[in-house]
């Protein structure tokens, strides 16, 4: 039994690491690339239920919603979606943040929205000590009836309703040079606050930073990212790549940061990201939640490299386009249209994707990168390390970082007065001050909740089914108990319940004698994932 | 055995069973039909994640409906239920026009199912009361329910919370399952 068990823990931190695919072949998503839209989306999803203000229900305060009402915008319990459910989709839309599949434009509109922002409409003339018992009124007197928004005109801009507009399609596109990003892009920009422009301006002086590939033990990479700068003119592309202005000279650091990633492989929450959002180095930036921008700023530097073959063997070198390719697409799925992808590059992202959610550490890759540059810059460094005080403060760090993007005479300047600032990450101290530019700190921040994300939902999910496979009454989502004859389990287990659980005797047969309603799933269905094995994996561990 | 003697001499005596799935996109008002018809009131619920079963009797059948839960991660589960069903309820919010597509999209796929050959299906446009939904005529519209093919099926304007048109429905069921089918 220990050895089983061992080998079935193994077998699923091997799913974790590698594709997740369990959770992944639970959505009835049809082509590759709307599952790689419907993981993103549900990264970000997952990233804005972390929020604090969207840690509790936008209604009752239960902590930790794991619903949604797409057109308010706000996060709510279980309880209060049944009854968000109960006012009709002409006041409420309810999603499950967990097991409904998203559209982008409703994740776009959640993102701007939140708890926060909605109740400062929607409770604006709420009395403060207001008793929400019968929460049920509460809910109606809100929404339907309307009765606590701002009547004085003074109203903190009503949120939108988005009643309508999902199926519409994107807005014109702002920007000439960022065509290929089409509207889904310009959501998420809306809300971009200016910062993020101006540094969008400062790409090319970041680069300076950008560090050739290195000498030191880091050197994997090097090849492999020349490798990719080759352009391959890819015609399902094309258009996009002809507007996209990334220059290839990013590619070689994104790529490599993402193998710094890959190496080191730490994995842990950063908050610091959205802070840093909104510094980021390219027009991605907009999206706050940190996964997409971190994986959109690799996604668009390797654009040309889509359509590479090779690429689909090659492992951790492979930067993620696949959340560029998201929001690039996303129109086109909405109108279903989605297939025009090659298969192939698809293929490509999705293992980049998932390799992506592998790597995390910022921190980590702050640091090497820093390391890199110092054993590159060696000038710099000694001048650097010739200096022994400084100040550690992020502001001088930062103030430092700028210089250091105008030139190299203002950098090496910089690292001097910065000298001791290393102390962040006590390596190299000199390269500190010179390799923090607000460029790299964002991307390496973004990074996080987007991969703890999957995990987390995955293991979710592989609850929901292990609860199913035991046939214990306990259901982890619960479910409706009021009526003593209803049961409730987890659909995971399917049809071997139904006989335990059917209030009338003899009525219904064994329909399969399948255990695993995954196996039963593929046999039946023949349907191109075969995740029998994996869900194996996962009910044998516990 | 003592099953199967049940089930003959409830056979002979006109007291059938029929196992019944009640599908539909979440929020359709599945749930809300199901405890209409087993309890006759209207209960508050919450979205169901995984399944509720209730015996419902009406007409000398014995109604086992499966009301199963609609969200779009566990709609592929629905599949385990298909086996030996005889008839399909499919629960739309007429309301809902914006996911109607998805609604005839989902249906459509069920209709293929090769273990749901032999039902029957019942489509009920639900939440007539809401302002903005299609009446029966728009519903078999937008389902393109005139595509089915060698199958026996109706639709039903329906109101759950209000009790309309769940009986006509079953009514249907009833006398289609003792005439034709199963």
């Amino acid at each position: 039994m220990n050895g089983k068990a061992n080998v079935s823990k193994e077998l699923n931190a091997r799913h974790k690491k590698v594709f997740f695919i369990p959770y992944l072949v639970t959505f009835p998503v049809r082509s590759v690339a709307e599952r790689i839209c419907f993981l993103a989306l549900a990264s970000i999803l997952e990233g804005l239920l972390k929020l604090p203000e969207n840690r509790e229900c936008a209604d009752c305060k239960a902590k930790g919603p794991r619903w949604a009402s797409v057109n308010l915008g706000i996060f709510i319990c279980m309880q209060c979606s049944g009854i968000h459910r109960s006012l009709g989709v002409h006041i409420s839309k309810v999603r499950s943040a967990t097991l409904d599949t998203w559209l982008p434009e409703q994740v776009a509109f959640i993102q701007s929205m939140g708890n926060e922002k909605a109740n400062s409409y929607w409770e604006a003339e709420l009395p403060p000590n207001y008793d929400r018992v019968g929460i049920e009124n509460f809910i109606r007197a809100k929404y339907d009836d309307k009765r606590w928004v701002p009547r004085d005109g003074k109203a903190k801009s009503p949120p939108r309703r988005q009643d309508e507009s999902y199926l519409q399609r994107p807005k014109p596109v702002e920007r000439s040079k960022h065509g290929h990003t089409s509207s889904s892009e310009n959501l998420f920009e809306g809300r971009r606050n200016s910062p993020a422009q101006i540094s969008k301006d400062r790409v090319p002086a970041t680069r300076i930073s950008i560090p050739v590939p290195p000498k030191g033990p880091e050197q994997v990479t090097p090849p492999k990212a020349v490798q990719k700068v080759e352009p391959v003119a890819e015609p399902a592309e094309a258009v996009k790549k002809a507007v996209d202005p990334t220059p290839t000279a990013t590619q070689p650091k994104v790529d490599y940061a993402t193998d710094l990633f890959n190496m080191l492989s730490l994995e842990g929450p950063n908050e610091n990201g959205s802070e840093a959002a909104s510094s980021d180095d390219n027009g991605w930036a907009g999206f706050q939640s940190a996964a997409v921008a971190a994986a959109t700023a690799n996604g668009e530097a390797s654009t040309t490299d889509k359509a590479d073959p090779q690429k689909m063997g090659s492992n951790n070198t492979h930067s993620t386009p696949v959340i560029e390719d998201l929001f690039k697409d996303e129109p086109s799925l909405a109108t279903s249209s989605l297939s025009q992808k090659p298969q192939k590059d698809v293929k490509t992202d999705i293992m980049s994707l998932f390799e992506k959610s592998n790597m995390v550490s910022p921190y980590a890759m702050h640091q090497q990168q820093i390391a890199m540059l110092a054993q590159q810059q060696s000038l710099l460094m000694a001048a650097a390390a010739k200096s022994a005080g400084g100040s550690g403060s992020t502001n001088s760090q930062q103030q430092l970082a700028l210089l250091a993007q105008q030139q190299s005479l203002l950098m090496a300047a910089a690292a001097k007065s910065a000298g001791g600032s290393g102390s962040t990450n006590g390596q190299q101290p000199g390269a500190n001050g010179i390799n923090l530019p607000a460029q790299t700190w964002p991307n390496a921040g973004y990074q996080i909740p987007g991969l703890m994300v999957p995990v987390a939902m995955q293991s979710d999910v592989q609850k929901l089914m292990q609860s199913g496979n035991l046939a214990t009454t306990t259901q982890p989502m619960g479910v409706s108990a009021p009526y003593p004859a209803s049961s409730f389990y987890s659909m995971g287990q399917g049809t071997p319940v139904v006989n335990g659980v059917s209030t009338t005797a003899g009525a219904s047969k064994p329909q399969s004698a399948t255990p695993v309603v995954a196996s039963s799933n593929s046999s039946q269905t023949g349907k191109e994932f075969d995740f029998s094995s994996l869900t194996q994996g996962m009910f044998s561990k516990h | 055995m003592g099953i199967l003697f049940t089930r003959m001499f409830s056979s002979v005596f006109g007291n059938k069973e029929a196992r019944i799935l009640v599908l539909g996109l979440d929020n359709a008002g599945k749930t809300t039909i199901l405890y209409r018809l087993q309890m006759g009131e209207v209960v508050s619920t919450i979205p169901t994640i995984g399944f509720n079963v209730e015996t419902v009797q009406y007409n000398n059948i014995k109604f086992q409906v499966w009301d199963l839960g609609g969200q779009t991660s566990i709609r592929p589960y629905w599949r385990c239920y298909f086996p030996n069903t005889q008839a399909v309820i499919y629960v739309v919010d007429s309301s809902d026009t914006d996911r109607i597509g998805i609604a005839k999209e989902e249906f459509h796929a069920i209709l293929e199912e090769e273990e749901l050959k032999g039902a029957i299906v019942l489509i009920f446009a639900n939440k007539q009361d809401l302002p903005g939904a299609l009446d029966d005529a728009a519903v078999t519209e937008a389902l393109e329910l005139h595509k089915i093919k060698n199958r026996q099926w109706s639709i039903f304007k329906t109101c759950a919370v209000k009790g309309e048109g769940l009986y006509e429905g079953l009514d249907w069921l009833s006398n289609t399952l003792k005439s034709g089918g199963s």
